[in-house]
């Protein structure tokens, strides 16, 4: 765990229950979590919290902006930030995904820290 | 059909024959090239013989007159000063000296007074010779002087002299003379292997024959021979092509100034000789050369013969497989030996072999076995007596079953008689043979009844209208057998409008002044059974329509008109069906680009129906982003179309939407050159619809199985996170109990969306009922709401079992909810669980997982907020949420 100590990961999820539960699944881990519900809240987190360094998003939001969009702006403003997008959709296309990091729907967090160290976090 | 191309196409038989042609033409040119060229070499080297051997005759003249002068001028050194007297052992001395000389050369010298002094010719005779010309011009001042031929007086020899003036005191003393016979020219003659045609000769300028090899018969004055007149003046040594005047033969003459005399030296090279071997050789490659051309044209002809046969055939061929796909029936082709093989596609479609599959012999595999003995002894029979083949045999089709066929075939035979083909059809007759057999039955039924005098008959007294039955008559018509029913109860029998038919039928007969009458009626039973029976009538003699007696037979057609109906029915319904299953059939000319098609066609696309149209109409009606995925001209005229595709059409008519399916085929020429397009369409819009509809609603689900997936797996992980699985169990299948039951709520309506009420009855559905009440208004939960919504109340039922108002016998809950407009007009739902007459609460000690789910999940997922109340009564949960979320993740 120490690998992961003091590493802050924005999760972004409109299902609240996935949200909470890979959030606390993920600090048990030893991240330091923040939540977003939507791509805007996910944006003004990133505005808020410099120390972001891995952004796990799921595709299928509401809203004008789902996650492989916002997985585009994050790449453009705050490109440090390690990507994995997550769907219960299957894989989007590879263009779309800008560190090549996917994990389909039900996941676990031991996935998303093995995918993050493997990307180099 | 499209028109030929007017180009004229290069047939293989003109090809052939064009080949065989220049050929010929190079073989003639050839032989004739190499003829002339041999000829002209032959020319040329007999004029190259003459012209050497006339230099060799020149040298060798030189050398003699060269001699002749040296010994002259000896033998006048060895006379001294009196050439009267010579001294003594000269003339042997000089015979010595001459004696190695050719020509067998004689001495003489003559003094002025004509005595011959001294001579090497022991023959010699004393004659005078001071006439003699080769004395008289050496006399006259000549110092060497040649003489013409001379034929000797001594032994009429053939010779000719070299005669030397011989002066003493500057006065003429006499004259030393050298005679050559004709030996002289042999020798030449014969070294230079001429034949006995060709002659070597010397003249003297003067045209004076000097010498010859062979002898000529005399002297000779040649001045007027074409040499002098013509050849030399030109040039002092050549050849020319001459006749010889003297023996009419045909030479090569060559001729050389001798120099240093008034010499020249000729050579007549026979041609005739050279030539002899130029025309054997010529007659030798005539001779393979005409044969071979003769040959050659013979090969053409028939080459060409036989390609253009094979071309027609061909052309009868491919005619005759367009015309035999064209018809309905199954059509072959058999060899002489009677091996198959061809069949037209309707023979592979039925069968639903390949092609080749059936080839030879092997179109017995899909006879009826019980069939094959008969089939195979008329076709044998057919083949040895080469008359038209014929029998009906029963097929398999693909499906396995069998239908009767007719099979005809007949010889095609060629220009001599023989048999080239034969060309077979198969008919379905299946339907007929059916038809044919129930027809054969009845007709046996009827036999059989008319046999057994069952035939139902009657008699009319027209006057009275009695009538007078049969008892078959009355059992077909369902009386008893001994029973005399009216006239008018039998006609009670006829279906309605029957009795003004037959009515109409009998008065055109009378009209006509016919005795019988038949006629098919419709009967109806009391039952409701429908009956066709055949009524026939005679007047008897002597009766009129209106008075006297008729007979009359009745007979049952009933089942005959059934089976024709049936028939009737059976092509209807075929049409009907081709029609119903909305399949329109199209042809396109390929040349013109006309389109013709059926009923349907015209319908499909939306068009007025007509005869034909070009193709560019339909252009239009495509919409552009299929325009590529139909043929085009260069497609269709290459025949590289794709044979199966889909498009959409906007229709003119309706401007709808419609998927349209083609399927179509080339008819190709003879050379491979497609024709024709045959097609079917077919609208597959609905198919297409449904078709996208069905993927929709896959991924849809896939995607909703994973999401439910990764709740399970959320709600398992967070339930047993800080306990063991044999603690947690009950409370995880309590959950998962609670996700279902919010399932079965979306399901009944489609998962668009659950009734509020619905969904916590469910989820309470385990609590005590009575103890608890559920009111608000009609409210519509979204999927994610209505799960949340059942996690959060299983929660709190099962809190309440363990610890709160529902864990005593008193205590009640009441679920309620609300939906309110605030000051801004903005409607907020208000949710409230409460609990009352429960043991006192307190607020738990730690965090589980159940109050995450209450606070938390349920407020997100209704975009609102949740407040908890450990009130002394008890536990009262609040969710307060607007019901237009303002921010629903809308990019800044």
């Amino acid at each position: 765990m120490t690998t992961m100590h003091n590493t802050t990961v924005l999760v972004v999820e409109d299902e609240a229950l996935l949200l909470y539960s890979i959030a606390d699944e993920l600090r048990d881990q030893g991240f330091d979590v923040v939540e977003a519900r939507n791509a805007a809240e996910a944006l003004r987190a990133l505005e808020a919290n410099p120390e972001i360094r891995l952004l796990f998003t799921d595709v299928d939001m509401p809203g004008t902006m789902d996650g492989l969009a916002l997985a585009a702006a994050v790449r453009h403003r705050w490109p440090p930030i390690k990507i994995i997008v997550t769907s219960g959709k299957g894989r989007p296309a590879p263009s779309a995904l800008p560190d090549g990091a996917f994990i389909p729907k039900p996941y676990t967090s031991i996935a998303i820290s093995e995918v993050f160290r493997r990307l180099g976090g | 059909m499209a028109d030929r191309p007017a180009s004229m196409k290069l047939r293989p038989h003109v090809v052939a024959v064009g080949a065989i042609l220049a050929l010929l033409l190079m073989l003639i040119g050839g032989t004739a090239y190499l003829l002339t060229s041999s000829y002209f070499d032959t020319r040329r080297a007999v004029h190259d013989d003459a012209g050497s051997s006339s230099q060799v005759v020149a040298a060798n003249a030189k050398w003699a007159f060269e001699t002749a002068r040296q010994t002259l001028l000896r033998v006048d050194d060895t006379l001294g000063a009196d050439i009267s007297a010579p001294p003594p052992g000269a003339a042997a001395q000089l015979k010595e000296a001459i004696s190695t000389l050719p020509g067998q050369p004689r001495i003489y010298v003559v003094d002025a007074a004509g005595a011959t002094s001294l001579t090497t010719d022991e023959q010699f005779k004393p004659i005078d010779v001071r006439d003699r010309e080769y004395f008289a011009a050496v006399a006259a001042g000549e110092p060497f002087h040649v003489s013409a031929l001379l034929v000797s007086r001594l032994n009429s020899e053939q010779i000719f002299t070299i005669s030397k003036r011989i002066e003493r005191n500057g006065q003429f003393a006499g004259a030393a003379i050298i005679s050559f016979n004709s030996e002289l020219l042999e020798e030449v003659w014969q070294s230079l292997h001429l034949d006995g045609q060709s002659t070597v000769g010397l003249l003297r300028e003067d045209g004076q024959l000097v010498s010859r090899y062979p002898l000529p018969p005399g002297p000779q004055d040649l001045s007027q021979y074409i040499l002098f007149t013509t050849y030399l003046p030109q040039a002092p040594s050549g050849s020319y092509d001459a006749v010889s005047p003297t023996d009419g033969v045909h030479r090569v003459v060559g001729y050389r100034r001798v120099p240093g005399t008034n010499l020249i030296a000729l050579a007549s090279v026979s041609s005739d000789n050279a030539f002899a071997s130029y025309w054997a050789a010529t007659w030798g490659v005539l001779a393979l050369v005409i044969p071979a051309l003769v040959a050659l044209v013979l090969i053409a002809w028939g080459t060409f013969r036989l390609l253009r046969a094979d071309a027609r055939q061909r052309e009868a061929e491919a005619q005759f497989r367009v015309f035999a796909e064209a018809m309905p029936n199954h059509v072959w082709s058999a060899r002489p030996d009677g091996k198959l093989d061809w069949f037209n596609s309707g023979v592979y479609r039925y069968s639903g072999r390949n092609e080749g599959e059936l080839d030879g012999d092997n179109w017995t595999s899909i006879i009826h076995p019980d069939d094959l003995p008969e089939a195979g002894k008329r076709w044998a029979a057919a083949l040895r007596v080469g008359t038209p083949y014929e029998v009906q045999f029963r097929v398999r089709g693909a499906d396995g079953s069998y239908r009767w066929f007719l099979a005809r075939a007949v010889p095609l035979r060629n220009a001599r008689g023989e048999i080239s083909k034969w060309i077979g059809t198969n008919t379905d007759i299946d339907d007929e043979k059916a038809t044919l057999t129930r027809l054969a039955e009845s007709e046996a039924r009827l036999r059989l009844a008319i046999e057994a005098g069952q035939l139902a008959i009657w008699e009319l007294d027209i006057d009275a209208l009695q009538i007078t039955p049969s008892p078959a008559l009355n059992r077909l018509y369902g009386f008893p057998e001994e029973a005399t029913p009216t006239l008018a109860e039998y006609q009670s029998r006829y279906a309605p409008g029957e009795a003004e038919r037959v009515a109409a039928i009998s008065a055109a007969a009378v009209a006509r002044g016919d005795l019988d009458l038949e006629v098919e009626l419709k009967h109806v039973w009391p039952d409701g059974t429908e009956k066709w029976l055949l009524i026939r009538s005679q007047l008897k003699p002597g009766s009129t329509v209106s008075s006297g007696r008729a007979i009359g037979v009745v007979i049952d057609v009933t089942e005959r008109r059934r089976i024709e109906e049936q028939l009737r029915r059976s092509e209807q319904r075929f049409r009907l069906s081709q029609h119903a299953a909305g399949i329109a059939s199209l042809e396109v000319d390929i040349a013109t680009g006309t389109i013709q098609g059926s009923e349907k066609f015209w319908e499909l696309w939306g068009l007025e129906p007509r005869d034909k149209a070009h193709v560019s109409l339909f252009e239009s009606i495509v919409v552009p982003e299929d325009k590529d995925v139909r043929s085009n001209d260069e497609t269709r005229r290459s025949g590289t179309a794709t044979p199966n595709v889909e498009y959409r059409i906007r229709r003119p008519d309706t401007g709808e939407l419609r998927w349209l399916s083609r399927h179509m085929e080339f008819i190709h020429d003879e050379t491979g050159k497609p024709l024709t397009m045959f097609g079917v369409v077919q609208d597959i819009t609905e198919q297409k619809e449904a078709r996208s509809r069905q993927e929709m609603l896959t991924h849809e689900l896939s995607h909703r199985i994973k999401n439910m997936l990764a709740m399970v797996s959320a709600l398992a992980t967070q339930t047993l996170r800080d306990t063991t699985l044999e603690a947690g169990k009950e409370a995880l299948i309590q959950r998962l109990g609670a996700l279902g039951t919010a399932h079965d709520a979306l399901l009944g309506r489609n998962w668009t969306d659950a009734p509020m009420q619905a969904v916590i009855a469910a989820a309470t559905a385990h609590l005590p009922s009575e103890r608890i009440t559920i009111g608000g208004p009609s409210f519509a939960l979204s999927p994610k709401m209505a799960l949340s919504m059942a996690l959060a109340v299983n929660e709190l039922g099962t809190n309440a079992l363990k610890y709160g108002a529902l864990s005593n016998e008193t205590g009640r809950v009441s679920i309620d909810w609300s939906v309110e407009r605030d000051e801004r007009g903005e409607r907020t739902l208000t949710w409230t669980w409460r609990e009352t007459g429960g043991p006192p609460v307190a607020p738990p000690t730690r965090r589980g997982f159940g109050s995450l789910l209450i606070k938390r999940v349920l407020a997100s997922d209704f975009g609102g907020e949740v407040d908890v109340a450990y009130a002394p009564e008890g536990l009262t949960v609040t969710l307060s949420a607007p019901l237009e979320p303002p921010d629903a993740g809308a990019a800044p």
